[in-house]
This record gives structure tokens, sequence and C-alpha cells, in this order.
């Protein structure tokens, strides 16, 4: 066997399906023993006094395995090759999916497709006879019918005739496609995420300024703090309040409550805590620049509007030509997810005969 | 009261399922259709009385989250019944609707009384990720009571359908729990700074996305069709309580950080 067919095996075998079954099984199986170990993450890693109390609480716990199970990847799962490994080549090989079935599946969407005849009617999964009275227009009135249930409809000529064409939802057929597109897209996100962006907490007093050590030219100052209550007594709301500025431009006064974080110069704060002082109420915020935010989350709709596409909208489609003997023979195709389909083309094929029959 | 009187109707429509699983008296599967609507309508009823009195939507706990679990279960069965009149997967798939009920039924006390919104709640997101997350968990418990139904084979006798209808409770669950993750990571983004954190709930709601993932995946290949679709279906529903129930045992057991009080 040619070098280029053994790797045109190997290329074909990477975009099966069953290997990438077994990688998001491996990938499972790693988050499932992941979340059956306290994970050192960076917010741990990055605080001294943390650190050291979750080392504590670790080796209280595993005692001398507790150096072991660090070593092998299980305290620090999401960075060992445990899991980057199986996620790697699963990013991996949706790419090459992606690549391998991009070319069909925008042929099915946009293309005109001529229909092999003995595929389209001879291996249709529905198929149905129509016997008309003579000197009836068939064709005419199956263009109406599959018209007024949502078919595109147009007609085709062949060998054999013409050939009657209805599709639906042709353009799910892309919803893959959005699907797999969205995976790459979301490792751009969490990658941008986790080597552009940037946290940091500060403590803003309600007197005074302070700057961040990432983004030295922004000011926090003039903390307020209030807690509203419910008539219960029970904590309602935290609001605080705090100047914000940068340069020469004049100090902002901008607004926090939990779920409603303040954003200035692409940077968000959010509420953290407060500390009541002698000197008044200290508030504690996060700082966050996230470049990958955006990325991700677009990755995230992506993901859902091809879910939908491809599971809520599923495209299928319905032949129809005249035979030698003077029947109609129908063909009806559809993919997995449409549900309805069979008892679809069985209602389609029981009007048509009813409108067939000629009336007394 | 409405939530303990859907209860009881839960109770007596799987009795009335399970009866007519033996008996096959047509009379006793309409009963049993109507009294799995009933039990929806008093659910209904009952969130909707307890949004009332608390000022919010019934989203808050595990305890709420259950009920409307069960409601999704229940609704999505009868559902079930108007395309695929098969009435003999009642007892399983209400079995599941039981199972979860009773889980919200015997919360403690504290859990079950109505509290003001908590400052961290206090989100649209709330009702967009929670009630994702119940619609996604409702579908995907009805395909793993179909699961059932096939692993028990007879003499409860479905017919080709079972298997099909398991596919596609699995793929409509399937976008639901998308738009759970999706929306609870903006929430997260908005309440904690990052969409992402690999907290422990977080970690589990990825294992359950990627389970039915594969599910998806496998559900076309002839070798995982019949007993082992329907294995797989019952196992992502274990997946699921596993995530319901047992992530907070695991927190607390492994001494877990978790933002996640839930």
């Amino acid at each position: 066997m040619g070098l280029e067919n053994r790797l045109g095996r190997v290329w074909r075998w990477l975009g099966r399906t069953d290997l990438a079954a077994l990688l998001i099984a491996l990938v499972l199986i790693a988050l499932v023993l992941a979340s059956c170990f306290p994970q050192l993450t960076p917010v741990i890693s990055d605080d001294p006094a943390r650190l050291d109390g979750w080392w504590a609480g670790v080796r209280s716990r595993y005692g001398t395995a507790a150096d072991w199970l660090m070593a092998v990847g299980l305290l620090s799962f999401f960075s060992s090759p445990w899991l980057l490994l199986p996620t790697g080549l699963l990013l991996l090989l949706t790419l090459i999916c992606l690549i391998q079935r991009w070319p069909g599946l925008w042929r099915r969407t946009f293309g005109r497709q001529r229909p092999d005849a003995n595929l389209v009617f001879d291996q249709a999964p529905y198929s149905a006879r129509l016997s008309p009275p003579p000197g009836i227009a068939v064709a005419p009135l199956i263009r109406e019918t599959m018209q007024r249930r949502g078919f595109y409809v147009r007609s085709m000529a062949s060998s054999a005739g013409e050939i009657v064409v209805a599709r639906r939802n042709r353009l799910t057929w892309l919803g893959t496609l959005a699907n797999h597109l969205a995976v790459p897209l979301l490792l751009g996100g969490a990658l941008l995420t986790a080597f552009g962006g940037w946290q940091e907490e500060v403590i803003v007093p309600p007197a005074g300024a302070v700057t961040l050590r990432h983004a030295s030219d922004l000011r926090l100052a003039d903390a307020q703090f209030a807690i509203l209550r419910y008539p219960d007594g029970s904590v309602a709301d935290y609001r605080a309040s705090f100047s914000l500025g940068s340069g020469n431009k004049m100090p902002e006064r901008h607004s926090i409550r939990v779920n409603h974080p303040a954003s200035y110069a692409q940077v968000s704060f959010y509420l953290r805590g407060y500390q009541e002082t002698t000197q008044g109420i200290h508030v504690t915020l996060l700082a966050s620049y996230d470049p990958g935010y955006g990325l991700a989350i677009s990755a995230g709709v992506l993901l859902l509007f091809g879910s939908v596409l491809t599971i809520y909208f599923a495209p299928a489609s319905i032949y129809a030509r005249a035979t030698p003997d003077g029947t109609w023979q129908l063909a009806g195709h559809a993919s997995r997810q449409a549900w309805e389909f069979e008892r679809e083309f069985q209602a389609l094929v029981s009007q048509l005969a009813e409108r067939l029959t000629p009336s007394c | 009261m409405l939530i303990g009187l859907a209860y009881a109707t839960l109770w007596i429509a799987w009795l009335c399922y399970v009866s007519n699983a033996r008996l096959d008296r047509r009379w006793l599967a309409r009963v049993a259709t109507g009294l799995t609507l009933a039990t929806a309508l008093l659910l209904t009823a009952g969130l909707a009385q307890r949004a009332s009195i608390a000022g919010h939507w019934p989203l808050t706990n595990r305890y709420e989250f259950a009920l409307v679990w069960v409601w999704m279960i229940a609704v999505t069965h009868v559902l079930l019944e108007a395309s695929w009149p098969e009435r003999k997967a009642g007892p399983f798939v209400l079995g599941i609707g039981l199972l979860v009920a009773s889980y919200a039924i015997t919360r403690p006390a504290a859990e079950q009384n109505i509290y003001p919104l908590l400052p961290a709640l206090r989100s649209p997101w709330l009702q967009v990720h929670v009630l994702s997350s119940a619609l996604g968990y409702g579908l995907c418990g009805v395909a793993a009571g179909l699961g059932v139904a096939r692993l028990l084979g007879r003499p409860w006798t479905l017919g080709g359908g079972v298997e099909r209808n398991i596919e596609r409770y699995v793929a409509l669950g399937f976008p639901w729990l998308t738009l759970a993750i999706l929306s609870g990571a903006i929430w997260a983004q908005q309440a904690w700074g990052r969409y992402w954190g690999w907290d422990i709930k977080e970690t589990w709601s990825l294992v359950t996305w990627l389970g039915y993932l594969l599910i998806l995946h496998l559900a076309p290949m002839r070798r995982w069709r019949g007993r082992r679709l329907a294995a797989l279906a019952v196992a992502g529903l274990g997946i699921i309580f596993f995530s319901f129930v047992g992530v907070p045992w695991l927190v607390r057991t492994v001494r877990l950080e978790s933002l996640h009080g839930f």
C-alpha cells in the first residue's frame, strides 16, 4: 500500500465517530477523577496564605500520600496531562471532522443536487406508490401539497422524466458544522482568558486612593458601602460605590452590586466583600480583565444554535416521479432527528391519495 | 398542601400505570394519563403559590428545583403519550418522577420554607439557568424511564418505538443542558468575574453534558442500539442524580471548595 493510501486511511480514521466517542468518554472519566480530589487552582497557588491552608488540609486528609498525589497530577488535574491530553486530542479530532465533513454538508445545503434515481428511490427509507386516474396532472398537485406543508419544491429533469424534489430545513445541515466550529472557538477563548487575562483583588478605602498592580494608571478611591435589608432583617442586597479614574481624566463615580459589576477601560470590577474598621468601611473588589470572555461565550452561543438547528429543525426531503406503468413513486429521506417524519410521510401519502381520487 | 396533593396524585397515577401494565384496561390507562396531567396542574398551582408568597421564582434551592424537575417529567410524559400512545412506559417514566418527588418531599423543613431571595440570586439569569437545567433534566429523565422500560423488557413489551423515543428525548434535552451551562457561565462572569472556574458543580455539569454528548454520538451506531442505548440513558440519569444530590455530599466528604450552595 502506498504512502498516500496509508495517509488517507489514517486521515479517514481520525474523523471516525467512534474515536471521538472514545475521547469524549476519556475526558468524562478524567473530570470525574478530578472532582474526587481537592484541586490546586491558580487562585489558591497565587495566595501564599491560602496555599498553606490548602496544603495543611490536604496533608491532614491524605498524610504522606499527599506528595505522591501531587506528583502524579491528581491534585492539579485540570493542568495535568491526564486531562489535557485527551481534551487536546478531542479538539484535534473535532477540527479534522469539521474539515472532512464541511464540503459534503455545504454541497448538501447549497448545491443543486441531481439525485441519483437508484439511490433516492430504490434505497429510500420511506416509500410509497400512488395510482392516479388518467388525465389528472399529478406533478402540480404534488408540488402544491408539499408547498403547503412547508417544503421548498422544484422540478428536475432526469433520463426517466420529471422528478419533483421537495426539501425542508435544508439549511439546518449547517447545524453540524456550527457545533463543531464552536469547539476550536471555545478553545481560543479559553486560551485568551488563561494567557491574556488577569484578576486582582483590591481593597478600596473610604478615604484615600489605591491603584491596581496590573493597571497602575487606574485609581480607585472613596468607597461607600450599604446593606439593604428585607423587612425581616435578612440581607436583600449589598451596594458599593467608588470613584474611578485614570491618567488626567476626572474620576467617575461607579456603583456595584452583586451580579451588577462596574466596567471601566475594559476592566470589570466585582464586589467581593467589606471590612468595618475604625476609619470606616473598606470595600474589597475583584478587578478583572478577560479578553477571552466574548469569544468563549460566542462559541457557546454557536454550539447552542447548532444543537437547536440539528435537533429541533431536522432536514427532510421527498422525491416524486412518474413510472412507466402510470403510477407515481414517492421516496422520503430525513435526518435521524426527524422524529415525526415517518408519520408525516404516511399522512402525506394518504392526503395525496385522497386528492387523486375522483369525487363523485 | 398543593405540593402534597400533587405528590399523592403522582403516586396514584403511578399505581394506575402499573395496574394497567398488568390488566391492560383502556379506562385505567386514561385515568393514569389524567392523573399525570392533574399532577402537573397541581404542581403548577403549588409552584405559582410559592412564587406569589416569596415574591420570586421558586428556583432557589434543591427542594424547589426538584419540584420543577418533577413538573417537567409529568408534562413531558403527557406529551410523549400524545405522540406515542404506548402507556406501558408510564410505570417507568413516572417512577423516575416519583423518585425525584420523594427526594423533594423528604427535604428538611428548613429547606422547604420560603425565604426572601439572597443577594447572590438576584439576577434574571437565575430563571434562565435553573429552568433550562430543569427542562434538560426532565427530558433526560423521561429518556431514562424509557431506558428502564427497555431493559426490563418482559412482561411489558413496548415495541420498536421505545428506542427511537429514548434517542429522541436525549436529543431534545441536550440543547437545554447546553443552555444551562452557557447561561451559568454568563451569570458566573457577572457574579464572580470568571465564566469557568472548575468549581465542582461546574465540573459535574460538564460531566453531565459530556455524558449526553457521548450518547448522541453512540446512538447512530448499530452496535450501540437496543439494550445498550437503554443502559446509556439510565447511566446518564445516574450522572444527573450524582450532580444534583451527590456533589454536595462530595464537597463535604472531600472538603472541597464550592461557590455553588445549590
